[in-house]
């Protein structure tokens, strides 16, 4: 059995960009740790990678969470929606 | 302050007779707001949502565009996922309902597979709360000499016991 090196959404292994992102978006109700704990989760950041993303959405007023082909986009969109984060996607 | 403790997998809190009073009338007063959302039969799940949640700040707030500039798709979005929604957000405040209905003596008892079900429903009841009081920063909404700035600030301590336990 292999393992595969790279994770497939990343998109690496085709060296074409991801078509689609999921941003989500500032908004002044979400708890920094609850934030944090959604992209840990979701898509299984480890801790300093979803405390930096959070970090970036509280700063910057959003950040892009994820990268992929759309239907997989409108999934992460619909479950980060679901956590009731503010999310959307757009073209990369 | 209200916090939650572990006890073996288990999430513990001691409410007093009014918070259990407080937080089970909000978490009745969310199940009631989605309930016009809610599909009745599983045929419903593709047809148009009801138009007047796009009248409705808070519930535009639970089910924001999922395509920032595109008003199409978002509406075909929604048109696919809200029904899912709706019913998954109603299931998760049941089951808070549920945990709150078993408290012994105030003790709240938070099962394992109940905790992103109580995560979810105190956001989603902070997210209609901050939009019924107009609430434009945290900082204003902890200074307001108000009762539901109250509740708010409460259900994001709980909220945030919860989270650091995880």
């Amino acid at each position: 059995m292999t393992t595969p090196l790279i994770d497939e959404r990343t998109h690496v292994a085709t060296m074409t960009p991801p078509p689609w992102a999921t941003i989500v978006w500032n908004d002044e109700v979400n708890l920094m740790s609850y934030v944090t704990h959604v992209f840990m989760k979701y898509f299984g950041y480890p801790r300093l990678k979803a405390e930096e993303l959070m970090l970036q959405v509280h700063h910057q007023g959003r950040a892009t969470v994820s990268w992929g082909e759309r239907e997989q986009m409108e999934r992460d969109v619909t479950a980060m929606q679901s956590y009731g984060l503010w999310a959307s996607l757009e073209r990369t | 302050m209200p916090a939650f403790s572990r006890r073996d997998s288990t999430l513990q809190t001691l409410f007093d007779s009014d918070e259990l009073t407080v937080l089970g009338m909000l978490v009745g007063e969310l199940i009631e707001l989605l309930s016009p959302l809610c599909p009745h039969t599983s045929d419903e799940i593709f047809t148009e949502p009801p138009p007047f949640w796009r009248q409705d700040p808070a519930l535009n707030r639970l089910f924001p565009d999922a395509y920032a500039d595109d008003e199409a798709a978002s509406a075909e979005f929604s048109r696919y996922t809200m029904a899912d929604q709706t019913l998954a957000k109603t299931d998760a405040a049941n089951l808070v309902l549920t945990d709150l209905g078993a408290a012994e003596d105030g003790l709240v008892s938070v099962p394992p597979d109940h905790i992103e079900a109580w995560l979810i429903t105190l956001t989603n009841l902070r997210l209609v709360l901050a939009e019924r009081m107009g609430i434009d920063n945290i900082a204003e909404a902890n200074s307001m000499d108000h009762p539901t700035a109250a509740v708010y600030t409460w259900c994001g301590l709980i909220l945030d016991s919860m989270v650091q336990l995880l």
